[in-house]
């Protein structure tokens, strides 16, 4: 048995090993080297959370391309996710539910879940640390402190009637609490509530400054008389100041702002210079000087626009529209519309994190290229 | 790649030539075995003539040609349906 | 379900499927067949009849795609690492088994038990792929690794991708005139009417005739859907079937199959799916007409090599991705960087797996 001309043979194996080689290598290579260079931990995509139909829609936050929309299991309801970046833990707050769902950040599976109070709001926030999560059950009446790492639940903190949304400022926390229209200051160090402040109408957002002691509410268009009032947003400037040293609450005199109707996103710009509010009935995003109490800017945005979540950097806030199924873009420094995408029905908000894995780049559900067919239906 | 000669036979000449011929059943092999197997056995057979039966459509192409140095010339014949006889002459 | 744009499509979509079949049948025409035996005798049978057809698709793909075939029919992969290792995982199961993924079709119209094997355990090879997907293959293996992105110079090209095809058969035929081996001529004039006979349509077809009918079929393909593509349709009969056991919302709940594989979480019958059903059936008519048909029983000592080949198959395919007539006929003719490189880590692993197993009695190359 013989090998056909053995030299021919050799010569034509050195040259095609040669050319695997290369091909390799360069593979090789390249891996390498784009690993290196791509910052990774900085990689991440804009996620809305659609409720009704019960998919996610990933945007590239460097191009706002719609990456892909993506179904995931949950019954449609209305709720909050909250992405804990320190843990890579994805929280899901089901509205009107006594848990807390995890899921995987990457496969939106549900991992597990955690029972709380009844009627959890979809309102929650983390300490800076991000180590305790701070939600509120409207039907036991209290904030409850979770630790993230364990998630169990550290304390309940009894506060007043149908409390809605909570916010934070260095270890006080402060709770809206609807239906008895007052705001509850607690020591997170104590967990235990240091003042009670009755408004004058019911408050519902509430959103604390990044830098400076200011809280904004949102209040509602009816007071306690069920007589109709102009919304407004009420800003205490020191009332954290006489939280913290006990002061004296008796002239108090918050800042106040008159709006069309009754707002309900609110999100301070990083430099806390800006707020943004929507007013969903007006279908419209305000954007409100800080120091001057004054609408600076208008934009339409789209129907009945629900939540405000600002990119990690601060530049860009995205806007869902609830009743629109888009969310709208917008360009914080220059206060404009960037763009507005369609994203599933029913969006509620926005959570930045890296849902497609480790690179980020176009893996195999984007459609980045203009040719069909998703790179893993091999022809379509 | 070197061509071997194919040529056609009929009915009686394959009935002659299993007399004397060294048949090797390959029923129910499929690629690459048919190759395998009858570069392996080819060696060592003495006879003149090497008839394979085998039922492997493939085979009837390939099997001829894995051989080609040691054969002058070869012959596929159908026995049925999806049954072939290949006939090998050795050199 | 059955989604298709117009009663001319499907009809279109049938007489492809039923044509190639009927080619694959009556060329032997197989991938594995052309690598795996040059590598181990030098036998050109089916590699010209492969290169044949690559050419043949390339020309007929670069007109239509001139004259107006949406760009979108292409399938241009993005690529890396990831598509040597999948065509090589790929290239062991095709020699392991048998047979590549459309010689494993054909096959089992002729009534290859053996190849029904295979494809179960293909079938099988894709439910589990998909369930690894998303906790291992997706954040593992492709996002670290396929990081190129995908580029064909015919889709390229546009309008003047004709010249590259045109190109390359000049070459050619400049190449084999130099080297005196070709007898164009006297070939073509053996091809008249007269020479068509009864007894030579019932026996096997020369695969350089079979090669340049499959690149006109896959033009027509290209026209109609797109992309010629077999495992692709596969998996989506896979997924189908699966649907109906487990339950849609399973598999909708599944980022592989209702993303990548249904993309849009489309679950239905597309026209692809109904190409590869004619494919086996044209398959098995030729076959039964030619006398090729017979259900053969596999042997009981290679039933392993049905089963691991079938599964590497299954895998490799879904890891490169798509099999050998994805990449090596048509992502070769569309040349395509994935096609190549998928098709280099195939030919390595048909290699390997070659010299291994002819170890006893060697190889050529």
């Amino acid at each position: 048995m013989k090998k056909l001309s053995k030299n021919g043979n050799k010569n034509f194996l050195i040259k095609a090993s040669l050319i695997t080689g290369l091909v390799i290598g360069f593979l090789i290579g390249g891996t390498f080297i784009y690993h290196s260079i791509s910052n990774e931990s900085n990689t991440y995509q804009a996620v809305i959370f659609n409720t009704i139909s019960g998919t996610v829609t990933i945007v590239d936050p460097i191009n706002f391309n719609i990456v892909t929309e993506i179904p995931f299991k949950i019954s449609p309801d209305q709720y909050g996710a909250h992405f804990n970046s320190k843990l890579n833990k994805l929280y899901l707050i089901h509205h009107g539910q006594s848990e807390i769902l995890v899921l995987n950040p990457q496969t939106l599976e549900i991992k597990y879940k955690i029972p709380v109070g009844e009627n959890i709001q979809h309102g929650g926030i983390f300490d800076e640390k991000e180590e305790v999560f701070f939600i509120v059950s409207r039907d036991t009446n209290s904030l409850i402190l979770l630790n993230t790492t364990s998630d169990r639940i550290i304390s309940e903190i009894k506060v007043q009637e149908s409390p809605h949304h909570v916010a934070r400022y260095d270890n006080i926390a402060v709770v809206t609490n609807t239906k008895s229209r007052t705001l509850s200051f607690i020591d997170i160090d104590e967990k235990e509530v240091v003042k009670n402040i009755r408004l004058k109408s019911e408050p519902l957002m509430i959103v604390a400054g990044h830098n400076n002691k200011k809280i904004f509410i949102g209040t509602a268009e009816i007071d306690d008389q069920e007589r109709k009032i102009p919304a407004r947003i009420i800003i205490f400037d020191d009332v954290l100041d006489r939280v913290f040293g006990r002061g004296n609450f008796r002239f108090l005199e918050p800042g106040e702002i008159i709006l069309e109707s009754t707002p309900h996103g609110l999100a301070l710009t990083k430099d806390d210079k800006n707020l943004l509010v929507t007013i969903p009935e007006m279908n419209k995003l305000l954007i409100i000087d800080v120091k001057t109490l004054e609408i600076i800017k208008e934009l339409e945005t789209g129907k009945f626009p629900h939540n405000i979540n600002i990119d990690p950097e601060g530049r860009f806030a995205y806007v869902t529209n609830s009743n629109d199924a888009t969310v709208a873009i917008i360009d914080i420094q220059k206060m404009e519309i960037v763009t507005v995408l369609e994203t599933g029905n029913g969006p509620h908000n926005v959570q930045f994190f890296n849902i497609m894995g480790e690179s980020g780049k176009s893996g195999p559900n984007t459609e980045a290229r203009k040719v069909v067919g998703a790179n893993f239906n091999c022809g379509g | 790649m070197i061509l071997v000669t194919e040529i056609e036979i009929s009915d009686e000449e394959v009935k002659q030539l299993e007399k004397k011929a060294k048949i090797i059943n390959m029923e129910g092999e499929v690629c690459p075995y048919p190759q395998i197997i009858a570069r392996e056995q080819i060696q060592k057979i003495e006879n003149d003539i090497i008839i394979i039966e085998t039922d492997h459509v493939m085979a009837t192409k390939a099997v001829p040609q894995s051989v080609f140095e040691y054969i002058s010339k070869y012959s596929v014949w159908k026995s049925g349906s999806g049954q072939y006889k290949i006939v090998l002459w050795k050199k | 379900m059955i989604e298709y744009s117009g009663l001319l499509s499907l009809i279109l979509t049938i007489v492809i499927g039923i044509g190639f079949g009927i080619l694959l049948q009556k060329g032997r025409f197989c991938f594995t067949s052309a690598l795996r035996d040059y590598i181990a005798f030098k036998d050109t049978r089916v590699l010209y009849g492969l290169l044949i057809g690559i050419i043949t698709m390339m020309l007929g793909t670069s007109i239509a795609y001139s004259l107006g075939v949406s760009n979108s029919h292409f399938w241009i992969s993005n690529y890396g690492l990831s598509n040597i290792i999948g065509g090589f995982v790929f290239g062991i199961g095709m020699v392991y088994g048998g047979g590549c993924a459309s010689g494993t079709l054909y096959r089992a119209g002729e009534g290859y038990v053996h190849y029904w094997l295979m494809l179960i355990s293909a079938c099988a090879g894709y439910v589990i792929f998909a369930s690894l997907f998303s906790i291992f293959f997706l954040p593992y293996f492709f996002t670290p690794l396929q990081i190129f992105e995908g580029f064909s110079l015919i889709e390229s090209l546009g309008q003047i991708s004709v010249l590259v095809p045109i190109l390359i058969i000049l070459s050619c035929v400049l190449y084999l005139k130099k080297k005196q081996q070709l007898n164009l001529i006297t070939n073509i004039s053996k091809l008249n009417i007269s020479s068509i006979s009864i007894n030579n349509l019932k026996s096997a077809w020369d695969a350089k005739i079979v090669g340049f009918g499959m690149g006109i079929f896959a033009t027509l393909w290209f026209i109609v859907w797109g992309t010629l593509s077999v495992t692709g349709p596969q998996a989506k009969w896979v997924g189908l079937t699966y649907s109906n056991i487990i339950g849609i919302e399973s598999l909708q709940g599944n980022i592989y199959w209702n993303n990548v594989i249904f993309s849009g979480g489309n679950f239905s019958i597309s026209l692809d799916m109904i190409m590869l059903l004619f494919l086996i059936l044209g398959s098995f008519i030729s076959a039964y007409f030619s006398g090729d048909f017979k259900i053969r029983m596999v042997k009981k000592n290679r039933v392993q090599n049905a089963i691991i080949g079938g599964m590497l198959m299954g895998f490799g395919s879904r890891m490169a991705p798509g099999c050998n007539i994805s990449n090596t006929f048509s992502g070769l003719a569309f040349l395509s960087v994935s096609g190549f490189v998928t098709s280099l880590g195939l030919v390595l692993g048909v290699y390997i797996t070659t010299r291994w197993m002819f170890r006893k009695v060697g190889c050529a190359i």
